[in-house]
């Protein structure tokens, strides 16, 4: 058996039955399951196209992500043992709508791009990533960077406003 | 063990038997494992109360693990009616996956482990972030509310402490230059630990809280929230939330000690390479003794408290630890 094959026929599966977890089934934390397999699969594709590294990062990620993205589809979702409220008739057909939109667009695009074949193997490694990240795009890094601070910044703001703002602190921790 | 692969390469081919052949030794070992560190912690906890802890069964109770498993095995296994079933009953299946592939990652000896990546480290960090999942996975799927908290206080707890272990891992990649594990043992003239003592601590108390140990573990804190996450599982699957986390607790210990004390390295290792794993099993152990230590000695933390000690103290003693690695690295001579 060609194992290169079959790992990666079974990433590409993992990743479109992911991918139709995620958008087909009911129960909002089925889909994020269902986004976790599908990244799970995406991962594979990159490790059996040989950059590990890449699929690394990908999980390093959206594991995290995932996590969060969990918690909030709880908050926000219903018990599981009442009757979920009817969609809309006129909500899906404007998401299948977009959803065509979209699925024409990239098909266009795919159809017009010519993808000429790699020459030789482009290895990335942390290093060269890194080199490359603080020399060639070290202005897209340090923006990334204060992109990052700002987005901190301000979720520590929206926290704070809950607790009162300037008032007495929350209660101090013992060491 | 070289007459089975050949047996198992006929069946499968070659890559397909190593494949097979890994499994079947690190699941097996892992659960002699589970049996010997359960017993070891009952040990412990009784000697640190003024106990003998359980003594009947075997020398010493070295065989009542065995007797509970075979109790927990011939359980009645409930499934509440209002569970999400699939998930459910995935989760502590699922929640294995990831240690098991850890397992494989860590050095046994010059150039030997199941498994060698280039970026092993990353893999690591990135592998036992994954079992958060499967632990909300149980939690939600319980369609209880002292599980999903617990769930919720598990997310919350791996990924604040996930960041103080990046670090201090990254401290020990600064100076070995490399995030290939054995690369990492292989620049260890003298354990990590002497160089990074800060570092090793901060590891030390954030692979306390990923695995979910007193005074760490709020996500399944008794007295608040009956079980946590596990409340609804009976019989083996309970079992096997209790499994992972005591695989999970030597994995982590194994990485810990291939980060800061050497991995296999060891006296006399250089002309008997059996000593190796040896070498890497007792220093994991020690950690795990260590966490067990912990456990019984300081009371649990408040959540906020939990937080505050991560968000508050080890993430800005981390950066600053990190900060000094690599101007001292700097200013040092190049080898």
């Amino acid at each position: 058996m060609n194992w290169d094959a079959f790992l990666f026929g079974a990433s590409a599966a993992l990743a479109l039955v992911g991918a139709a977890f995620a958008v087909g089934l009911k129960n909002i934390f089925h889909n994020i399951l269902g986004f976790a397999l599908a990244l799970i699969g995406v991962a594979g594709l990159f490790l059996t196209l040989g950059s590990d590294f890449l699929a690394i990062v990908l999980l390093l990620v959206y594991v995290g992500a995932l996590g969060i993205a969990m918690v909030y589809a709880v908050m926000l979702s219903q018990p599981l043992d009442t009757p979920r409220a009817p969609r809309s008739l006129p909500k899906i057909a404007g998401a299948a709508l977009l959803a065509a939109v979209v699925a024409m667009a990239l098909w266009l695009v795919i159809r017009g791009a010519h993808f000429p074949p790699m020459e030789g193997v482009l290895e990335v490694t942390p290093e060269k990533m890194g080199r490359r990240l603080l020399s060639n795009y070290v202005l897209a890094f340090e923006l990334i960077s204060i992109l990052l601070v700002i987005a901190m910044m301000g979720a520590v703001m929206v926290a704070r406003k809950d607790r009162g703002g300037t008032g007495p602190a929350a209660p101090k921790a013992a060491p | 063990m070289g007459a089975i692969h050949g047996l198992l390469a006929r069946l499968t081919g070659d890559f397909g038997a190593t494949l097979v052949l890994g499994a079947g030794l690190i699941l097996g070992f892992l659960t002699f494992n589970v049996l010997f560190l359960i017993w070891l912690e009952r040990k412990v906890s009784a000697h640190a109360q003024r106990r003998l802890g359980p003594m009947e069964v075997g020398f010493h109770g070295s065989l009542q693990t065995i007797a509970d498993m075979l109790k927990l095995l011939s359980k009645q296994l409930v499934t509440p009616l209002a569970t999400d079933h699939f998930t459910f009953l995935f989760a502590p299946i699922l929640i294995f996956i990831p240690t098991i592939c850890l397992t494989s990652l860590v050095p046994l000896g010059n150039a030997q482990a199941f498994a060698e990546m280039p970026n092993g480290l990353a893999v690591v960090v990135v592998l036992s972030g994954v079992t958060v999942i499967a632990i909300f996975m149980a939690g939600w799927s319980s369609n209880n509310k002292y599980a999903v908290l617990g769930g919720m206080r598990s997310v919350a707890q791996v990924v604040a402490y996930e960041i103080p272990v990046l670090l201090s891992a990254l401290s020990v990649v600064l100076i070995a230059q490399s995030l290939n594990l054995h690369q990492i043992v292989a620049g260890q003239h003298v354990p990590y630990v002497l160089y990074e003592p800060v570092a090793a601590l901060i590891f030390f108390v954030g692979i306390t809280a990923e695995t979910n140990r007193a005074p760490f573990d709020i996500p399944e804190a008794e007295s608040e929230l009956v079980g946590g996450f596990h409340t609804e599982y009976t019989g083996m699957r309970f079992a096997l939330f209790f499994f992972a986390e005591y695989t999970n607790m030597l994995v982590l210990g194994a990485v810990g000690a291939t980060l800061f004390l050497g991995g296999w390295k060891g006296p006399w290792v250089g002309s008997l390479p059996w000593l190796g794993p040896l070498y890497i099993l007792l220093k994991a152990y020690l950690v795990v003794f260590m966490m067990m230590w912990a456990r019984w000695t300081f009371p649990r933390l408040r959540f906020d408290q939990l937080m505050n000690f991560a968000w508050k103290l080890l993430i800005p003693v981390a950066l600053v630890n990190l900060l000094v690695t690599a101007v001292v690295l700097q200013a040092l001579p190049r080898p």
